[in-house]
């Protein structure tokens, strides 16, 4: 005697089942005591009837690194943002024109706390302080000198 | 797998030039830059800051010199810096009287920059201080010691 299932399966393997009909075939074997001649579709349509359910655990875990992904590329972003933050930092505390200004750029002398920037009276003053610091006399010659009288 | 690479040549990147702009401002860092912020702009100073162009002919980069009255706490401030600066000396050249710094040439290379410096001070007989800072290529040696001693 064929049966209704016998019936859809035979339809299935001839690939003309409808959506309606294999999801009846995929009911009855996850639902019913099966004859030993039906056993042995068993994996074939248990796992199509846990197909949905292991689609909808994919989705999941696709959703969740999908929700990862985001977490972890600002992590890294932020990463680079502070560094180059703290880059310019440093370089804005070391070099600040402040106190380059003041330490090493430009043509200034003061005197008695008045700037003044015409070049010539910088120049004037420059040569005037580096005089003030040359030896009048080299000492290791008046000691030699000195010793050997 | 790539954007990971690339963060870590930025990375690499801005710590170069983190360590080049330090090394900038280790030129910089000597204790008689102190002298020159605290009493260069006071009555009675005279501070000179020169660079550029019109200081090639002496094979400088910068030249900054402070002249002042004697002035007790300002000598010890000098005498201070040049014991701490010059331990970083190549060349020195000091005259001491009764324990005082009273003439001081010094040389300090920075060999990673390729640029020596100098201070000099000197204890006038006008009763003066006068503390100079120079700094040059390589090749401004000859030219300073020649300067500085009236020979090579």
């Amino acid at each position: 005697m064929i049966t209704e299932i016998d019936r859809l399966l035979e339809s299935y393997f001839e690939g003309k089942t409808s959506v309606a009909e294999e999801k009846m075939i995929r009911h009855y074997f996850a639902h019913h005591n099966l004859d030993d001649d039906l056993k042995e579709y068993v994996s074939l349509f248990r796992f199509l009837e846990n197909e949905s359910e292991a689609k909808a655990v994919l989705n999941e875990i696709r959703h969740g690194s999908d929700a990862s992904v985001p977490q972890r590329q600002p992590t890294g972003r932020y990463w680079a943002m502070a560094a180059i933050a703290a880059s310019l930092l440093i370089a804005l505390v070391l070099l600040s024109p402040d106190k380059q200004s003041t330490t090493q750029n430009g043509n200034y002398v003061w005197v008695d706390g008045k700037r003044m920037s015409d070049p010539l009276t910088v120049m004037k003053y420059a040569e005037l302080s580096f005089g003030k610091v040359h030896p009048e006399s080299d000492i290791i010659e008046d000691q030699l000198c000195f010793v050997l009288e | 797998m790539r954007t990971k690479m690339r963060y870590t040549r930025l990375l690499a990147l801005l710590l170069l030039l983190t360590v080049s702009a330090m090394a900038i401002h280790a030129q910089e860092d000597l204790r008689i830059n102190t002298i020159f912020e605290k009493y260069g702009k006071q009555k009675g100073a005279t501070m000179v800051i020169f660079s550029g162009e019109a200081l090639s002919n002496y094979r400088l980069n910068m030249y900054r010199s402070i002249t002042v009255k004697f002035d007790k706490t300002i000598l010890d401030d000098i005498q201070q810096s040049l014991e701490a600066d010059k331990h970083q000396a190549r060349q020195i050249k000091e005259v001491i009287n009764d324990g005082i710094i009273t003439s001081g040439y010094y040389q300090l290379p920075e060999v990673k920059t390729r640029i020596n410096r100098y201070i000099l001070f000197k204890i006038g007989n006008d009763g003066t201080l006068t503390l100079i800072y120079m700094e040059g290529g390589t090749d401004s040696e000859e030219l300073i010691n020649k300067m500085f001693t009236g020979r090579k």
